[in-house]
């Protein structure tokens, strides 16, 4: 009824509470909430309200996640179903495909794939905070698969007498699918170790860090 | 999830539902109006949060909700106290003012003495 005069931020906020409940809350809960804010919001916005004015009314509200995440604490605190509290199957997928798209980095076309649908999986779920889906992405893409490539690429051209123990898939392109170990380089051994074993602490935060994030908290 | 699970958020979650009732033992009030009255009083992380609980106390039929014509625009939702709404408040009052009178002297050291 009052639509035609819905700022698009409005509108927007609304939508993205609408996604948040449809996937966690149970239909009634969700028509609810995204009734009493569109209510809320309808009340606090003048009609002569500036850009200003509707982006700060939007913003007091909070986040669709927080708004959504009270809700389901509430549900959850009742009692509530299992259908209050769908199983973090998608959230799993997502980090089970970039998890996996590092370790077989070197299969390229494959390990790509993985990481392009994990990484739209994991933007796409209400479970992970903004800060959650930054790191999934840094951690994926600066670190996760092309730098394991760029570096098989790479180090084979820096370090000399480097012993190449890798399958070369294509002749004509070695390079991308090469593992190479360094045996007569500059870089002592140790100080490979000590950077692969950072890596790879690296890697087992993330998973872990994002793995617990996609369990839906229950407030006690 | 550190701060969400921290003491004084779960210590400000418990307070501020007794609070929406107290507000409401003066008589019904409008949604929006609830919102802005403990927004202002500096109770609310955010607006938007007061919502769920709201939907909350009613399905523990500690509040009703009625609908009522307005002058501008559609129908408001309005919130009342239930009788045993009334009676959650008045438990709280009691437990609320032995346990900060309790807080209260351990923090000014007086407690040991």
């Amino acid at each position: 009824m009052m639509t035609d005069r819905q700022h698009p931020l409005v509108t927007d906020f609304l939508a993205r509470l609408q996604n948040e409940a449809a996937v966690r809350l149970p239909a009634d809960q969700a028509v609810e909430l995204v009734a009493d804010l569109r209510e809320h919001l309808r009340e606090s916005i003048a009609t002569d309200a500036t850009e200003s004015d509707v982006r700060n009314a939007v913003d007091r509200v909070g986040t669709p996640t927080d708004l959504v995440d009270d809700a389901v604490g509430s549900v959850v605190a009742h009692g509530g179903s299992a259908a209050a509290n769908p199983g973090n199957r998608r959230e799993t997928a997502a980090l089970a495909m970039l998890v996996l798209s590092v370790i077989i980095a070197i299969a390229v076309p494959v390990a790509g794939l993985l990481l392009v649908v994990g990484l739209i999986l994991v933007f796409m779920s209400p479970r992970w905070r903004r800060s959650d889906k930054a790191l999934a992405s840094v951690v994926y893409t600066v670190l996760g698969m092309p730098a394991v490539v760029i570096v098989g690429i790479f180090a084979p051209m820096t370090a000399r007498g480097t012993a190449c123990t890798g399958m070369i898939t294509r002749a004509e392109a070695p390079s991308s699918a090469q593992v190479c170990t360094s045996t007569g380089s500059g870089v002592p051994g140790w100080l490979l170790i000590l950077a692969a074993l950072a890596y790879l602490a690296v890697h087992t935060c993330t998973a872990t860090r994002l793995y617990r994030r996609a369990r839906v908290t229950v407030p006690t | 999830m550190a701060l969400e699970s921290s003491a004084l958020t779960q210590l400000r979650r418990g307070a501020l539902e007794h609070c929406v009732l107290a507000l409401l033992a003066d008589g019904e009030r409008y949604g929006y109006d609830l919102v802005m009255e403990l927004s202002t009083a500096g109770l609310l992380a955010s607006e938007g949060t007061m919502y769920p609980l709201l939907s909350r106390l009613r399905k523990d039929a500690l509040v009703n909700t009625t609908w009522r014509e307005s002058d501008s625009g559609p129908p408001r939702r309005y919130y009342s106290l239930t009788q045993a709404g009334a009676d959650a408040v008045e438990a709280f009052r009691e437990a609320w003012e032995q346990f900060s009178t309790s807080v209260n002297l351990i923090l000014n050291g007086k407690g040991a003495s």
